[in-house]
């Protein structure tokens, strides 16, 4: 049984990983921490849901129309939301209860729009489990894996081998300055979350055929995410994943050799230590100062 | 500087309401006219004044009328619950003859929002009301909640939990108008002894009428020599059950119990996906919502020992041998809504309010509830959709006859007619299990 809970805690940390990839972006190119993460990852679900199980179009196709729609919404939300409250000088834990307001407003609007019943998101592939190392899985959660990790390289290097994604850094460590050097903080800005949203697209289309489509599906998961990210560094890509791969296999050993229901204590209580001994994560994160 | 702090107090007050909205705000409303399905107006209120149901308000009681309040999750994910109850009560009213001892039936609902904080304020709202008599939620820690003010304000109540503990000694006024889950604990006994399986896994959820039935069943496993080779715990709000379903597979169950709120529907689909492929036993009903929720090859051998359970088509209903009573309430409510209902607990909402209603004409009296509960505990000539009512066996329930009902090849069959017809050996053969 050790090897099969190794394999799900290694699975449920890349899930937690990538969730904290979508924190860890937006907080690296903006200095914001956005509690609406979970939401947008909610929405991706129920978006994809409608594509591939209601229209039932191709999942690639899906996947691509979910993940262009979240670009656009993050996009949207930046430019009508959190640049005009920082243009009035919003910064700081008034910045962080505007992204929690946006997550309830988003949540109603699911609730409107897609209505409050679970919903079932059809299995991508054909067969319903896979045996890995005497482990039955479910593919999906073997994709979420695979995913998380070329999520996480293909970010980083997006951030830091890429004029654009060097410039959302520079934007958030001093935008004035950013400007100065011809950065457009405007378009890098919305970048940022347009990058975030993706990513919470991403997931979104991960979890839904392995959790089914719920109002609560981000919500319940991005705490965990949120976790992942801060053990890890706030901001730091590859932190992320590590963080959400050391909470992860906590859970799932806990779970397996403790009592289920206090996996997610005990996890918590690591990160308090992960911070005791290391208070800007594992990675050593400096958090962005506000301007 | 100023205006920074104005506008953040004002956000954080914004989003305190909505947060008190969202978690514990129940509402009420009254239904004597104008909901959803628009007849009740004409079933509650035939002739004379009616209220509008105004969005958002608690509703009043109406005089000269038999005003019932009820306390219930109906939003949110119960928000299809809320509906199916509302059609339930009204042809309950409609088989009772459209008045109760010459009075119109005028109901005021109160939502409690899945939280039984908002459960006792629900309850302090109708005694406020000063309703005749109450019909409390199917959630049993609503009940748990809303329970005590009921009795210490004497008002007659008729509950729709299902938990072993819910029905005490010491009740005056409080009556349940469904099944008693802790009942069929002998019959999923008797089961698993007849299938010869020895080795039990369990899963149990972390609310009140889950924990109940656990604690009674326990013992009754240890009674019948049956070993618990695994017990895991989880709550239905959690997503990922990964760490449990690990166990109980490792342990290599001949059956898997399952106990949650909710039918542990998320906990199933993982189950089945990490490779268990047997028989799965569930305390609660495995209704078409939940093979909705989760596919029909994850619903495949649910097993169930229940008083009702739902059914695709009123054909499937009949073909799987289910009670008269309930094809009739079947029919009755296609009639009115076009369709079926998707949940059991809408049987337990008919049965409940017919009960009531039932009681308040054998009484004689809409404004007694020592005569009504009275009367309710006489009832054992009438037959609903639990089956034949019997409340003169000394234990304060109607219902004591279960029927075992198992999920394959699409719908809900009779497990007595599954075995007869070879079921069982196709189960083996198809799963490759040896029980």
């Amino acid at each position: 049984m050790l090897k099969s809970l190794i394999i799900v805690g290694l699975i449920m940390g890349s899930i937690y990983g990538l969730i904290g990839l979508g924190y860890s972006v937006i907080y690296r190119a903006s200095g914001i921490m956005n509690l609406a993460q979970g939401e947008l990852i909610t929405l991706s679900a129920f978006l994809g849901y409608t594509f591939f199980g209601v229209c039932g179009l191709p999942y690639g196709v899906a996947l691509i129309l979910t993940v262009v729609i979240m670009f656009a919404f993050g996009v949207l939300i930046q430019k009508g939301l959190v640049a005009k409250y920082q243009k009035r000088g919003v910064t700081g834990v008034y910045m962080l209860l505007i992204t929690f307001g946006l997550s309830r407003v988003i949540n109603g609007g699911e609730a409107l729009i897609f209505g409050s019943n679970a919903k079932r998101f059809p299995s991508i592939f054909n067969i319903s489990t896979v045996n890995i190392l005497g482990a039955h899985l479910q593919p999906e959660r073997i994709m979420c894996l695979f995913l998380a990790l070329i999520s996480m390289l293909l970010v980083h290097l997006f951030m830091t081998k890429t004029k654009t994604g060097i410039g959302m850094q520079a934007c958030a460590m001093h935008s004035k300055a950013a400007e100065a050097c011809g950065i457009d903080v405007v378009k890098s800005n919305g970048l940022t979350w347009g990058l975030a949203s993706v990513v919470a697209a991403m997931c979104g289309m991960m979890l839904g055929p392995i959790y089914g489509v719920t109002l609560l599906l981000g919500a319940n998961l991005s705490q965990m995410g949120f976790a992942s990210s801060v053990a890890g560094g706030m901001g730091n890509i590859y932190g992320a994943m590590v963080g959400g791969i050391i909470i992860g296999l906590i859970e799932s050993l806990v779970g397996g050799y403790v009592n289920s229901t206090w996996k997610s204590m005990i996890a918590y209580l690591i990160l308090f230590l992960i911070l005791a001994v290391r208070p800007t994560g594992l990675f050593n994160e400096q958090a962005v100062r506000d301007v | 500087m100023r205006q920074k702090r104005i506008l953040a107090l004002v956000l954080a007050l914004a989003m305190t309401f909505s947060l008190t909205a969202c978690s514990g705000g129940g509402s009420g409303e009254t239904t004597a006219a104008a909901d959803d399905t628009g007849a009740a107006a004409e079933t509650t209120a035939a002739s004379g004044d009616t209220q509008a149901a105004a969005e958002g308000e608690e509703g009043t009681t109406q005089e000269g009328a038999f005003n019932i309040g009820v306390y219930q999750w109906m939003s949110g994910n119960a928000a299809t619950i809320g509906e199916e109850m509302k059609v339930a009560f009204e042809i309950a009213v409609e088989d009772i003859g459209g008045t109760v001892n010459g009075e119109e039936v005028n109901f005021i609902y109160y939502d409690t929002t899945n939280n039984p904080e908002t459960a006792v304020t629900a309850a302090q709202y109708l005694i406020g009301q000063n309703v005749d008599a109450v019909i409390g939620s199917f959630q049993s820690s609503d009940v748990v909640a809303a329970l005590p003010y009921l009795e210490d304000a004497g008002i007659a109540n008729v509950f729709m939990g299902t938990s072993g503990s819910l029905v005490t000694d010491d009740q005056k006024y409080s009556v349940r108008g469904a099944f008693n889950a802790d009942y069929s604990i002998p019959q999923f006994i008797e089961t698993m002894q007849e299938l010869q399986y020895e080795n039990i896994a369990v899963f149990y959820g972390q609310d009140e009428a889950s924990i109940a039935n656990w604690e009674s069943m326990e013992p009754a496993l240890e009674e019948a020599g049956l070993n618990v080779v695994a017990v895991e715990t989880g709550t239905e709000s959690d997503t990922d059950y990964s760490a449990q379903c690990l166990k109980i597979v490792d342990s290599n169950p001949d059956v898997v119990y399952v106990v949650c709120s909710g039918a542990g529907v998320n906990f199933v689909k993982q189950l089945r996906e990490y490779g268990y492929n047997g028989i799965v036993m569930n305390k609660d009903e495995w209704m078409t919502s939940h093979v909705d929720q989760i596919g029909e090859a994850n619903s495949q051998y649910l097993m169930g020992c229940v008083a009702y359970t739902t059914y695709k088509t009123i054909e499937a209903a009949q073909e799987a041998g289910a009670r008269e009573e309930v094809i009739t309430f079947l029919e009755k409510f296609q009639e009115k809504t076009g369709s079926l209902p998707t949940v059991g607990i809408t049987y337990r909402c008919y049965d409940s309010c017919y009960l009531l209603l039932e009681a308040a004409k054998r009484a004689g009296t809409n404004h007694d509830s020592d005569a009504i509960i009275e009367a309710m505990l006489g009832i054992n000539d009438i037959s609903l959709c639990m089956g034949p009512v019997d409340f003169t066996q000394g234990d304060r329930e109607p219902c004591h006859e279960f029927m075992r009902t198992i999920y394959v090849d699409g719908g809900s069959k009779n497990f007595d007619n599954w075995l007869t017809d070879g079921g069982y050996d196709a189960y083996k053969s198809a799963t490759g299990r040896e029980k």
